[in-house]
């Protein structure tokens, strides 16, 4: 049967990583919460409601250092006297409380030279006594309180265990250190009428491995904390918490900043890779331009196709293919309306240097139809200008196609050999001056297009590009001749 | 980085000849760019049965967030419409892809569908009397751009969409669009 403990003290054991001077032991006090602490109706009287309530909530917190002396009210009285002296330590008190004016504390501790408990035994277990395993289990000592030892009443017989008198042990290894509730009753005089302490904390410090043993362990005020009791185990109506800084003298320093540092590199890494946008280089102006065929109607024949062609100024610079050929599609005849369906993407990149003229590129269209004998003929020839305004647009081109100006010649062609004569330079769309005259051009259907313009520019102010600023300035003035001066000079010598 | 939001809907397919019900499965495809941040980018349709207009109501909503590292490789929307016969039996009926607009606002965009035909008599025998179709084995060529002329299709209805477009932080990168 496991015994229930109440206890909630445990032992830790601590390997530390610097020197045991650089520990900071700071303990938390407060008043346990119940029906004894509430105020009596004099105080309440006397006393505002928000006063009251604040004062019950009252923490008091205070370091210690390692083998940092803290007297008691008791301590600074009875060493004041130096009748009251006899061993060298108590005499070492008394000058200090001479040299410096010591205030009393209701937390105080007592130091190693104190001799306040016992030091802890190393006790060596053979293996040759353990024979089975239930005395290896004992060896392990899992059914003793490890905080025992601190509910011992030491006062009386501390100095029987350590004497400055007695000979120094050469093998000693513990160095211990306790922090006390003065919990004593006083008279008007500072006299001592009732000694009561309490042992909050036991700190024992091992130098041949370096660790320190903290009884009990470090814990949270608020979701686990520490009853005050008494060495008989009496509750003396007290909380207390327990927090170790091991290394309170670098913790500030060094390791903090070089983690910031480390931190601050990869924040800056990771946003650096999370704001890094796609840019134009300087002085080019890019162009997204993504040309939609949608559908085509009333040409004669079934199964066409439509061949795009686009055409760039000079100064205008794509990597993508410049012809595009859609699939072959059978109509859909709804409501007496033969339509063909295609749905064709075409994206091109566009890369330019002439960052404020907005140019225009131009597309041909081609509708061709195939027959069961894998023939291809040419139905129509569309042309539409895209200005490379950014926006969304859509449009419905007329095709036409060329055919003799005799009628006759016209249909008898179409009728016997199908398709049209076909345009060695599609340039005769946009430019009908260079048509030939010996033919005209019939209406055979219509293609439906929709295309969309983004563009993109270096995010440059003019302040930061004293050219750009010109050449803003010469183009609002509408000094055209100028501007291409500017562009010349701009882009054929970078470094100006 | 710059942000896209688009919100919207799948409305409706007209003018599909089969008289099964038409169900659609969309996904949005961007390039390397763009991230999807928030948002369903690929689902399915229920199943609508074309009313005596032939006009399937699906009015599946859409709601995708994207943000970008640059405008190449815009997002689409890329459709495929399949239709579900009485016995259970489904298979495509279209595809289709559109990109979406770069305008800020509200647009109702109408995409129109196609299918690969059956290219022999007998797969075209087979098609009519036990149903059925032919499906692209790489569905990318939907939506790249690239010479598809020796693909032979027919024609299929058309898909309606509303969308509305937003846009942040496009401007602070030098970017416009309207």
């Amino acid at each position: 049967m496991n015994v229930f403990n109440r206890n909630n003290k445990l032992t830790g054991v601590h390997w530390l990583k610097t020197s045991i001077q650089n520990i900071e032991i700071n303990v938390k006090l407060k008043p346990r919460e119940g029906i004894m602490s509430l105020p009596t109706f004099e105080d309440y009287a006397s006393i505002s409601k928000g006063k009251v309530i604040k004062s019950l909530k009252k923490i008091e917190k205070q370091s210690f250092k390692w083998q940092q002396k803290v007297f008691s009210l008791w301590e600074i009285v009875r060493y004041s006297d130096v009748h009251n002296c006899t061993t060298d330590v108590q005499i070492d008190y008394h000058n200090m409380l001479n040299e410096t004016e010591f205030q009393p504390s209701k937390l105080f501790s007592y130091i190693h030279n104190d001799c306040h408990r016992p030091l802890p035994l190393t006790e060596k277990y053979s293996l040759n006594n353990i024979i089975n395993l239930e005395k290896c289990f004992s060896a392990l000592n899992f059914n003793e309180n490890p905080t025992a030892d601190l509910s011992t009443d030491a006062s009386s017989n501390a100095y029987l265990f350590k004497s400055q008198d007695s000979i120094n042990n050469l093998e000693e290894q513990w160095t211990s250190m306790h922090i006390v509730l003065d919990d004593s009753e006083y008279n008007v005089d500072k006299q001592l009428v009732f000694k009561q302490e309490a042992t909050l904390i036991s700190l024992y410090y091992n130098a041949a491995t370096n660790c320190l043993l903290v009884s009990p362990d470090a814990n949270d005020l608020d979701m686990n904390p520490y009853s005050v009791e008494s060495n008989t185990g009496v509750p003396l109506g007290f909380e207390y918490a327990v927090e170790i800084i091991f290394d309170a003298a670098a913790e500030n320093t060094e390791e903090l900043v070089e983690l910031l540092k480390n931190l601050q590199l990869k924040w800056e890494m990771k946003h650096k890779s999370l704001t890094n946008f796609v840019m134009p280089p300087i002085g080019k102006k890019t162009y997204l331009v993504t040309l939609e065929i949608l559908t085509a109607t009333n040409f004669e024949m079934n199964n066409v196709y439509i061949e795009i062609n686009f055409r760039l100024p000079e100064d205008l610079q794509c990597s993508d293919p410049l012809r595009r050929r859609t699939h072959i599609s059978s109509a859909l005849r709804a409501e007496g309306v033969q339509e063909w369906h295609f749905g064709h993407q075409c994206e091109l990149a566009i890369e330019t240097t002439s960052i404020l003229d907005t140019p225009s590129i131009q597309v041909f269209l081609e509708v061709i139809s195939t027959d069961w004998w894998g023939r291809h003929r040419t139905e129509g020839y569309g042309y539409t200008p895209i200005s490379l305004d950014p926006g969304f647009h859509n449009k419905t081109l007329s095709c036409s196609r060329p055919e003799e100006r005799n009628e006759i010649d016209a249909e008898s062609r179409r009728f016997f050999v199908g398709g049209c004569h076909l345009l060695k330079d599609l340039d005769v769309l946009a430019k009908p001056q260079l048509q030939d005259a010996n033919f005209k051009y019939r209406s055979t259907g219509t293609v439906r297009v929709r295309w969309h313009v983004v563009s993109q520019l270096i995010c440059l102010t003019f302040q930061h590009h004293p050219l750009l600023a010109m050449q803003q300035a010469v183009h609002n003035t509408n000094l055209l001749g100028l501007s291409h001066y500017m562009n010349f000079l701009m882009f054929v010598d970078p470094s100006r | 980085m710059a942000e896209l939001h688009v919100l919207g809907q799948l409305k409706s397919a007209h003018n599909f000849q089969e008289k099964f019900s038409l169900f659609c499965r969309y996904s949005f495809q961007a390039g390397p760019n763009w991230t999807i941040v928030g948002g369903i980018p690929e689902s399915q349709t229920i199943s609508a049965k074309p009313d005596y207009t032939k006009t399937a109501i699906w009015a599946q909503s859409l709601d995708v967030h994207y943000v970008t590292r640059g405008i190449q490789g815009w997002p689409k929307l890329v459709l495929q419409i399949g239709c579900l016969d009485s016995l259970g039996r489904t298979w495509t009926v279209g595809y289709s892809c559109c990109t979406l607009p770069a305008v800020p606002g509200h647009h109702v965009i109408e995409v129109s569908c196609w299918l690969p035909t059956a290219t022999s008599l007998t797969d075209r025998i087979r098609e009519y009397f036990l149903g059925g179709s032919h499906q692209l084995l790489h569905s990318d060529i939907i939506n790249i751009g690239i010479d598809r002329y020796k693909l032979k299709t027919i024609s299929k209805g058309t898909v309606e969409l509303n969308i509305d477009i937003i846009l942040r932080n496009f401007a602070q990168f030098g970017v416009e669009y309207k």
